[in-house]
């Protein structure tokens, strides 16, 4: 395997067509705001589905809804709700799609620890489509248990950093687990570490500790 | 049908009153004559104005100048694909036209974002209808995908030889979609037109997963010389 800290060139084609789930539309576009390269990659799929557009067949029918529509045209706008200022009690600043589905300090959330120096949010905003999103935050230096994927999980580092067998992640850089690999991160020394994950299947532990734990924890 | 006819030449009128624009000198004067003519005979007056425009065009007297004729122009254009995409991916039909109606309120109100150095015309409506559509579905608040340019960190976006120059890329790309190999052209139209991951048009088509990857990989990098190659 290629180790590559962005999605997969099959991730982005799907979140520009649109089929994606939710949440990892939410992480791709979430990633897209640290990544030039990702963003021009996007920015050619969409052209393609610009083409594809205007190449589409039309029925020959004669359009009847434009007066109806130029009669809304002096509409008042709806104001959309500001997006909240980024997280001012945490030195982490999410990314704007991240932050529209948040909306609130990230002290504020409920987190729980799963285990020992690690804690999770799950995001229900964003939960749709069978898969969900949460957030993780990791204690600086922690070693995680062994533990292996049932569905795809994508993480976007938000702090920190972490080294997986996929390799060495920062800031803005998407890991990729596809299911049943068996993974054994490791986090950065420097800071805790905060990660948006989302996956459409479940986690389990596999070592004997991590599978006592994950009873205790109901992980 | 005077009625929206009557809008036409009211949008047209406040352009040729607004002096930054060149649709007035393509008109020439408009003498109060004239503006009886264009009255009864819209079609032949909106044509060379309107009709002579690129869409980008069109879209630059919206932003500028809330320009109605414009604005009509790019419906005409548009709402039978918009439509047609909505019923693609899966929209009834009541739905695909409030669909129009909502994407196309959405060109009205947001035309002043649209910038030509980023995508063409046709690629800004499409990406629109797209977030709408999947909105839409899903009852959930809207992924507000647009937000992503306005908040990046990175930094600039790599040089402009990168970039779509997009009127012309938009052309070449048209060619380059109609030449492609039918079992290409097909993946690529199942994936963007009904939004099916790989692993569900390899189901549809009764393909292994990946010979799809691979048909989606050829056409796609293709394309992607097509829009990367220097006019
Ligand atoms: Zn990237």
């Amino acid at each position: 395997m290629i180790m590559s800290t962005h999605p997969t060139d099959d991730l982005l084609l799907h979140y520009v067509t649109g089929g994606l789930p939710r949440p990892f539309s939410v992480l791709v576009a979430s990633h897209l705001a640290f990544c030039a390269r990702c963003r021009v990659e996007t920015e050619r799929l969409e052209a393609v589905g610009g083409g594809l557009f205007v190449a589409l067949e039309v029925r020959g029918e004669a359009e009847s809804g434009l007066e109806a529509l130029l009669a809304r045209l002096d509409e008042p706008v709806p104001i959309e709700p500001p997006l909240p200022p980024s997280d001012a009690e945490t030195s982490v600043r999410l990314p704007a799609p991240l932050r529209a589905f948040i909306r609130k300090p990230l002290k504020s959330l409920s987190w729980h620890e799963v285990l020992r120096g690690i804690s999770i949010v799950d995001l229900a905003s964003i939960k749709a489509d069978g898969a969900r999103a949460r957030l993780v935050l990791t204690r600086r230096g922690l070693k995680v248990p062994r533990h292996i994927h049932d569905g795809t999980e994508l993480t976007l580092v938000l702090s920190g950093g972490l080294t997986a067998e996929q390799g060495h992640f920062r800031r803005g850089d998407v890991m990729v687990v596809e299911p049943s690999v068996v993974h054994r991160p490791v986090m950065d020394d420097d800071e805790d570490c905060l990660c948006l994950a989302v996956t459409d299947g479940a986690v389990r532990f596999t070592g004997l500790i991590g599978r006592a734990r994950q009873l205790l924890a109901g992980y | 049908m005077i009625r929206p006819v009557a809008r036409f030449v009211i949008g047209l009128m406040n352009t040729a009153t607004l002096p930054s624009y060149s649709p007035k000198a393509a008109m020439g004067p408009v003498e109060p004559a004239a503006r009886r003519y264009m009255i009864l005979s819209v079609d032949r007056i909106l044509s060379p104005v309107a009709a002579s425009l690129a869409p980008e065009g069109l879209l630059r007297l919206v932003a500028l100048q809330r320009d109605r004729a414009a604005f009509g122009t790019l419906f005409g254009l548009f709402a039978p694909k918009v439509r047609a995409y909505a019923i693609r991916m899966g929209a009834s039909n009541a739905s695909a036209e409030e669909l129009v109606q909502e994407v196309m309120l959405s060109v009205w109100r947001r035309a002043d974002t649209y910038d030509p150095d980023k995508a063409n015309a046709a690629t800004w409506i499409y990406v629109i209808a797209r977030n709408r559509l999947l909105d839409e579905f899903r009852r959930l608040p809207p992924l507000t995908v647009q937000l992503v340019m306005a908040d990046k960190e990175a930094g600039d976006d790599p040089a402009h030889e990168l970039r779509l120059d997009s009127q012309r890329a938009a052309e070449r790309l048209r060619m380059a979609l109609g030449k492609l190999p039918a079992e290409q052209s097909e993946v690529l139209r199942i994936a963007y037109y009904e939004g099916l991951s790989q692993r569900d048009m390899a189901l549809r088509l009764g393909l292994p997963l990946g010979t799809v990857k691979s048909r989606t990989r050829l056409a796609l990098d293709r394309l992607r010389d097509v829009l990367k190659a220097e006019p």
